[in-house]
């Protein structure tokens, strides 16, 4: 049986609250899963500086996540999505990433230097 | 700012003000405390009216309410009965119906509304009107607004004079706050300043940003609302000492509402404090709004000089002004932590988790409150 990276639905009506986990793909969606590695608040919050888009929370067990990769679990479209938002997998669509933060400045420098080098070619072609 | 006088009708200070600090801006902060609650005489429209009654702080209903709850009961027939009544009985009573868009209550006065001095002569000479054609023939142009003002009440409606207000803050007085907010003093201390209370004080800031906006952008304002108002109500004029109300009052907090009760050794002394730590919340004197008088008074009844006070109050609002920075760039630093990825819609905020602790309810939501889900155990195990 295969094993799924997925949700799995909390909170109450209206109001849900998910939990990301490590499950057989077969069980129960609310099923006591194999692990819980993260949760995902999918109601947006206002933005704490009163003006910007509103915010969602994503936690994630980045080292369980990646171990769960390598051994062959699945995620589920969602799931991936969030994974793809930190940097584990390759996104199936595209998705506006804005490295907005210091700590990954250094990934944003690195993205810029490899972006600078394509440029610099057409235009020691064209002179 | 005006130097400040100390009224002729408050009681006499223990401790005489040094003229010096006649205009310092803790003036308010070294007057005893008492000068808040001064009563002024009745006559005076800026009569402070009690926020309620000697039971500031009960909740529970007073014990005649069962009674005036009885006496009124409502019984049939009574709306025809008031239908009845009006139609035979209220035209002989001559009982006025607004008229010329000015309500009922303004006109419905045994002192009408005063009018300008020159448009009152030439009325007078044209014919001398009674009270009910002249609120009749009321020119609303000829009516002296800032001497209505003055002639206002502390209850706004005549046939109802067990209705009071509140007075509300004149036009100078809510320019004198934001001036002193402006000039970069903080709403407590402003609020000490002035005897307003801090809500008030924040409102009156918020709404005379508004203002001064509005008159950049040249668009018109409400002033014919404001005449209007301030002739039905009393109206805290700025002085040379503000007065408008007092601005310690406890507010009644929720986890006071039921009674606890705490078997206490006879012997132990048992204080504020202590009463807050039982019912689990702050103790009084930190609760209540400018608990920083507290402190003030203190060092007063202790005798400590007028400039160390004022060092002290001082280093006390530095203090105070750190800790909120302090607090703000917590609360933003928690707030942009970890990665963001914004999308066309929604920013998300990525944070790191721990496998073990993170999640809802152990990994297993609670489905006792799903339909054919029984609660009560059907097997033992």
């Amino acid at each position: 049986m295969v094993v799924r990276l997925r949700l799995a639905r909390f909170g109450t009506r209206n109001r849900p609250l998910y939990n990301i986990v490590v499950a057989q793909a077969r069980t129960a969606r609310n099923s006591r899963p194999m692990e819980v590695i993260g949760t995902y608040d999918p109601i947006p919050r206002p933005a704490p500086d009163g003006d910007g888009k509103p915010f969602k929370d994503i936690q994630l067990d980045v080292a369980r996540a990646k171990y769960w990769l390598g051994v062959g679990a699945q995620p589920s479209d969602p799931v991936w999505r969030m994974l793809a938002m930190f940097g584990l997998i390759e996104p199936q669509w595209k998705i506006a990433r804005i490295p907005a933060q210091q700590e990954d400045k250094a990934v944003y420098e690195k993205v810029q230097k490899v972006k600078i080098i394509p440029d610099a070619q057409p235009a020691s072609t064209t002179s | 700012m005006p130097p400040r006088l100390r009224p002729s009708h408050l009681p006499s200070a223990a401790n005489v003000i040094p003229e010096s600090f006649s205009s310092s801006p803790l003036l308010p902060f070294l007057l005893p405390l008492h000068h808040i609650y001064t009563i002024l005489p009745s006559s005076s429209r800026h009569a402070q009216i009690s926020p309620s009654s000697s039971r500031q702080f009960s909740t529970s209903k007073p014990s005649n309410a069962r009674a005036a709850r009885g006496r009124f009961e409502k019984t049939p027939g009574t709306r025809n009965g008031l239908i009845d009544w009006l139609k035979k009985v209220a035209p002989r009573l001559n009982v006025p119906s607004p008229r010329n868009n000015v309500p009922v209550y303004m006109t419905y006065h045994n002192n009408p509304l005063p009018v300008l001095q020159s448009a009152g002569d030439k009325k007078k000479k044209d014919s001398p009107l009674g009270f009910k054609k002249r609120t009749r023939k009321l020119d609303l142009n000829t009516v002296d607004w800032e001497k209505a003002a003055q002639n206002a009440t502390m209850s706004p409606f005549p046939t109802n004079p067990s209705f009071k207000v509140h007075p509300c803050i004149s036009t100078e007085f809510r320019e004198q706050i934001y001036q002193r907010v402006k000039q970069g003093r903080s709403i407590r201390r402003v609020s000490a300043e002035v005897n307003c209370e801090l809500e008030r004080v924040a409102a009156v800031v918020r709404l005379k940003e508004i203002e001064k906006k509005w008159i950049e952008q040249n668009r018109p304002l409400a002033t014919t609302m404001q005449t209007r108002v301030h002739a039905m109500m009393p109206i805290s004029q700025w002085k040379s000492f503000p007065q408008h109300e007092s601005i310690t009052d406890l507010r009644i907090h929720p986890a006071t509402n039921n009674q606890l009760f705490l078997a206490v050794p006879e012997s132990m002394p048992f204080n504020r404090k202590d009463a807050g730590d039982a019912l689990g919340i702050l103790p009084a004197d930190e609760r209540m709004p400018h608990s920083e008088l507290i402190g003030v008074e203190r060092m007063r009844l202790q005798g400590i000089s007028v400039e160390e006070m004022i060092s002290r109050e001082a280093q006390r609002e530095k203090e105070e002004a750190n800790t909120l920075m302090a607090k703000r760039q917590r609360m933003e630093a928690r707030n942009n932590a970890g990665k963001v990825v914004e999308t066309e819609r929604f920013r998300f905020r990525l944070k790191p988790a721990v496998t073990g602790l993170a999640g809802h309810r152990y990994g297993v939501p609670a489905e006792d409150r799903k339909r054919g889900i029984t609660k009560i155990p059907t097997r033992v195990v």
